[in-house]
């Protein structure tokens, strides 16, 4: 009685690839590059790039604002972003990779992030312009009291690069 | 109660109100734009998106640095 191949018996791990010539002398040749294999290598190398920014992260956090350490550890980002922007579109457009992202019009309303934004804004100018500091705090007056938590600052300096990250990305996708 | 607290108090009606219409548009099954969608349309050019780059750097190295 034949059964269904596969079904019954111990499976045979066989290579997967275009087999040429015959008998025991096969050459498996690849047939592409595995997807799996380039999938966990980008998931290799994106997560040491996020453990060196969190330990970039942590040494931006030790330094003090004012002085040349804190001056190079955040014009470094800087400087790499500027360049990333730069390569990005270059290397995309020169893929043809490239698309405009506003041109897939999603049809959802943006108005209520600029009302929300506009009245953060508004809000952030009233402390501004109102003394003293102590009774009308801006965001940076309340970014000067928590950063004096090294982790806390820290954190604050890694989200401040990935959001540069996602910036530069998005970046390099627009067409002009 | 002191202005003190009151802007404290103000602060973190606006961080909410941030979080809250992030919420929404999660749960408006596609009516409002969602973070993502906001970035898109942020950077929907090589001048918005230049600015965009800009304002992310002067907040570095207004945060950071000074």
């Amino acid at each position: 009685m034949s059964s269904p191949a596969g079904s019954i018996g111990p499976k045979v791990h066989r290579p997967r690839g275009r087999r040429q010539g015959g008998g025991d002398s096969e050459l498996i040749v690849p047939l592409q590059e595995r997807p799996e294999s380039k999938g966990s290598l980008h998931r290799g190398l994106v997560w040491l790039a996020v453990g060196l920014a969190a330990l970039y992260s942590w040494f931006a956090a030790l330094t003090t604002p004012f002085t040349s350490r804190a001056n190079v550890m955040t014009a470094l980002p800087l400087i790499v972003a500027l360049l990333a922007a730069v390569l990005f579109g270059f290397i995309l457009r020169s893929r043809g990779t490239s698309e405009r992202l506003a041109s897939r019009p999603t049809g959802r309303r943006v108005w209520p992030w600029w009302a929300a934004l506009g009245v953060v804004g508004a809000w952030e100018l009233f402390c501004y312009f109102e003394l003293p500091r102590f009774e009308h705090p801006t965001f940076s007056s309340l970014y000067d009291s928590a950063s004096s938590s090294q982790p806390f600052k820290a954190l604050l300096f890694f989200g401040w690069l990935a959001l540069g990250w996602a910036i530069v990305r998005a970046y390099g996708r627009v067409r002009s | 109660m002191t202005w003190h607290a009151v802007s404290l108090a103000i602060w973190a009606i606006m961080a909410l109100l941030l979080v809250g219409v992030g919420v929404a548009a999660v749960l408006s099954n596609g009516r409002l734009a969602s973070v993502g969608d906001f970035g898109r349309v942020l950077m929907r050019s090589r001048l918005s998106g230049a600015v965009v780059i800009v304002i992310w750097m002067w907040l570095g190295w207004h945060f950071f640095a000074r």
